[in-house]
């Protein structure tokens, strides 16, 4: 096991460079120059130059991204160019929100999904299964920011039950203000994978009722709900860790949409800000992040699932 | 603030807040102060003490520091923490800080004095010694300030001396008349605080920052809100509300839902909004001048539009009427442009060749010209609905006259990365804005052969030294004269067609009052914040 994980985690460090050096490249060849923030018609050429000369942007890209690399090694993730604040120091920030908000989802929608899933199977091809698989189909197919706006709209505007922006009210300090605000960004962020999940749940608890084990079971007397909740979802809920590890990238990029349409003061809406001006060391810094809660997120769900399933470990 | 020469560098339409429109009257008073255009009904109303105004930010304010604002969202905060020394428009100068401002005979120095028991936040007194260090930080080349350029006239540096602890002499190296408004626009920072700062703009100083103005700092969450309280001992009078509140919503819907569900106080709206808050009791919808020229820029690295006739050949025959009723819906939303200067602007001027529609002039020049057809390319930023329209109608329009436009809509950083290139040669024609301020001298980047404002590639030897005749005048009949000479002739040079004059629109909250005292002023929104209250 110990093997698997460190293995794992060697693994891990030509990914991230390999991403570092794809994003990098592909920042500095996206139109835009960061410069443009500090131009001012009284400045000339030489001033611009200047600014750039002191902005280190005048280098080489290879170098630049050899020096951005170094530092980061350091753990110096740079300055933001608009701000000038330590990019480190505004991910700290506004990792909280975005961490609560993503593993709020993560959960909610295990929890719904797996359990919509069960009944639905339970319930196969009866009025409770088919509306299910109707929803399930909306959830998967939904545009998120429509989503979002549809709730807004019935939720804020039309029945006035909750606000419609950012995490707090202002001079409110409430736990239940903050439940509140994170009402509808949650939803939004989970309603794709609980209908993921209720899907794998419906369909691997149908076939796990026609096993063997199952009839004998039943031919053995024991009740149906019994069967269901002691033996099949046991055996049912393997596939979730695999979406667990699937449902991860849905999650961090939906975090973009929603966190900007809700104004939640989280990672994403720092990215995208970040991007509209071209602050790199930010960007940067930001797509490390996040592909490092991805790889990570992968590598606990493969863990897990050798946890649970011992064949998987003899495999490795 | 507001006639800070410096240029929004908007170009382009940047400015999604396709503002509004405008009277037709003759009256051009200094739009910026007046609230022109109002709707909805007035109650009788109290005034109450106490109450909070909730701006909406797209991001997080940049450096909380007046000597690195460039962007709207942190000028319209430091508008709220720092007070200017004083603020000139074309009717009037109304002093903040500063109790008068006094050139001597030659022009050449300026007597800065202060108002008596001028207090920072913290209760520290504001002297003539935070004067003068904020204008040698601003000086200093190592500190990138972007406001060096107010201090150095034709490049050498303005010297600053404290006479007394409440007065400050400026003198220059030559004259130049605008440095009198540039200076009022300096909101200065405190020496007790800054001093021995290694780097002012990574300063942690500038996290909590202390300073002048009606508001103070209460709170900063990163992405969420900034929270200012009430500065009790501000020198214009205790202000009426207990704070006011940044909230950082980057989505333009979102905002707008905010703003209707009464979790924000104001925010500028688009023309296509307009109906949903004017129609709506709570709100109160607000018109004025942004101080904005939205324009075509001819490129004149094209061959055929290095002649001047097809150049006025496309001025002729596109027709202004059009363009605002398809675009702004009426002229109560954006004017009719004439000039390459804004109303707003000292000495702007209509008396220039106004190219009305004609048609038939149009065809002639071509005809003149020597071209039956020709083949152009637009380009514009692909985000703004504003330039997007404007393409379309003048594509319909110049096929009248055999031109065959091409539109080539662009990302933002694309469109702007080429356009601020005059010798590139993606395109022929382009769509920008741009916001110059009251002293006419600051347009002169933009028509300077050679200066990297000068996106045309415009050559006028006879028109360059206009520019710097200007500066040095200090009769203003003379000055006006010669500034309304430069408008003439850009305008009959035809390198830069004027377009429209958009107008601001901005939804308040009806509870709020004092709007009319705080003054509706470009970018910041308000002048004077501790004039607004609530009402019940």
């Amino acid at each position: 096991m110990r093997r698997l994980i460190v293995k794992r985690m060697l693994q891990t460090i030509p990914m991230l460079i390999a991403i570092s050096i794809v994003s990098f490249l592909l920042i500095k060849l996206a139109p835009g120059d960061p410069v443009q923030a500090y131009i001012t018609p009284e400045m000339g050429p030489t001033d611009i130059e200047r600014i750039r000369e002191n902005l280190g942007l005048n280098d080489p890209i290879h170098i630049q991204y050899i020096r951005w690399l170094k530092n980061v090694l350091k753990g110096d993730l740079g300055y933001s160019l608009v701000n000038h604040r330590p990019v480190l120091i505004q991910i700290k920030e506004r990792l909280p929100a975005t961490i609560g908000l993503m593993s709020t989802s993560l959960i909610f929608s295990m929890i719904v999904g797996i359990i919509v899933g069960l009944l639905s199977a339970a319930n196969q091809n009866k009025l409770f299964d088919r509306i299910v698989t109707l929803i399930s189909y909306l959830g998967i197919s939904i545009p998120s920011f429509w989503f979002a706006m549809m709730l807004i709209f019935l939720l804020s505007l039309k029945l006035k039950l909750l606000p419609s922006i950012g995490m707090r009210t202002i001079g409110v300090h409430s736990t239940w203000d903050l439940i509140k605000h994170a009402i509808m960004p949650t939803l939004v962020l989970s309603i794709q994978n609980i209908a993921v999940i209720a899907r794998y749940i419906r369909s691997s608890t149908i076939s796990q009722l026609k096993e063997d084990y199952v009839i004998v079971q039943l031919a053995a007397g024991a009740s149906r709900n019994e069967i269901l909740y002691k033996y099949v979802l046991k055996n049912a809920i393997l596939p979730v860790i695999t979406i667990l590890g699937m449902s991860l990238p849905s999650l961090v990029s939906g975090a973009f949409i929603t966190e900007s349409i809700f104004g939640w003061p989280g990672m994403g809406q720092l990215g995208v800000t970040a991007i509209f001006s071209y602050d790199y060391p930010l960007i940067m810094a930001i797509t490390m992040f996040s592909s490092l809660i991805l790889i990570l997120g992968n590598l606990l769900s493969d863990v897990l699932y050798s946890v649970v399933d011992p064949r998987i470990k003899e495999l490795n | 603030m507001m006639n800070k020469k410096w240029l929004v560098l908007v170009i382009a339409l940047v400015m999604v807040i396709s503002a509004a429109c405008s009277n037709t009257s003759e009256n051009q008073a200094p739009a910026d102060t007046t609230n022109e255009a109002t709707e909805g009904e007035s109650v009788e109303k109290t005034k109450v003490d106490g109450g909070i105004f909730i701006f909406a930010i797209n991001s997080d304010p940049n450096v909380m520091n007046p000597l690195y604002a460039g962007d709207r969202v942190t000028m319209t905060i430091n508008n709220a923490l720092f007070a200017p020394l004083y603020v000139t428009d074309a009717e009037e100068t109304r002093f903040y800080l500063a109790e008068s401002i006094t050139p001597s005979e030659d022009f050449l120095s300026y007597t800065l004095k202060l108002k008596e028991g001028l207090k920072w936040h913290d209760g520290e007194p504001i002297t003539a010694d935070d004067i003068v260090f904020t204008v040698t930080s601003i000086l200093d080349e190592s500190q990138n300030s972007h406001l060096i350029g107010n201090f150095l006239v034709d490049g050498k540096p303005v010297e600053v001396n404290k006479i007394d602890d409440l007065t400050v002499e400026f003198k220059l190296p030559q004259i130049s008349v605008p440095f009198m408004s540039k200076l009022g626009a300096i909101r200065p920072i405190p020496k007790h605080i800054f001093e021995g700062e290694e780097d002012l703009a990574k300063s942690d100083k500038n996290l909590e920052p202390i300073g002048s103005g009606p508001f103070k700092f209460k709170e900063f969450k990163s992405g969420e809100k900034l929270e200012l309280e009430r500065f009790e001992d501000y020198f214009g009078g205790r202000p009426n509300l207990d704070g006011v509140v940044f909230r950082v919503i980057s989505d333009p819907n979102s905002a707008n839902t905010a703003l209707l569900n009464g979790e924000l106080s104001a925010r500028y709206i688009t023309t296509d909004d307009i109906d949903k808050f004017s129609g709506n009791e709570n709100f109160h919808v607000a018109t004025f001048d942004e101080g904005m020229l939205n324009n075509m820029v001819f490129r004149l690295n094209n061959e055929a539009l290095q002649n001047k006739d097809v150049r006025k050949a496309i001025a002729y025959a596109i027709n202004k009427d059009e363009i605002i009723a398809g675009v702004y819906r009426s002229e109560e939303y954006a004017k009719k442009a004439y000039s390459v200067f804004v109303p707003t602007t000292q000495y702007y001027t209509e008396d220039v060749e106004k190219y009305e529609y004609n048609l038939d002039k149009a065809k002639e020049l071509m005809e003149k010209a020597g071209y039956d057809n020709l083949s152009l390319r637009l380009a514009y930023t692909n985000s703004s609905k504003e330039q997007e329209a404007y393409g379309l109608i003048m594509q319909q329009q110049l096929s009248e006259i055999g031109i065959d436009l091409e539109l080539i809509p662009m990302e933002r950083g694309a469109f702007l990365e080429k356009f601020i290139d005059a010798s590139t040669t993606d395109f022929d024609l382009a769509f920008n804005g741009y916001v110059m301020g009251l002293d006419p001298s600051g347009y002169s980047p933009l028509f300077l052969a050679g200066n990297p404002n000068n996106f045309m590639g415009y050559v006028n030897e006879e028109l360059d030294p206009m520019w710097d005749k200007g500066v040095i005048e200090t009769d203003p009949a003379k000055r006006a004269e010669i500034y309304e000479e430069i408008q003439r002739i850009i305008m009959d040079d035809m390198v830069v067609y004027p377009i429209a004059y958009p107008k601001s629109i901005v939804a308040i909250d009806d509870r709020f009052g004092g709007i009319e005292e705080a003054r509706l002023v470009p970018i910041t929104m308000f002048e004077d914040l501790s004039k607004l209250y609530l009402t019940e």
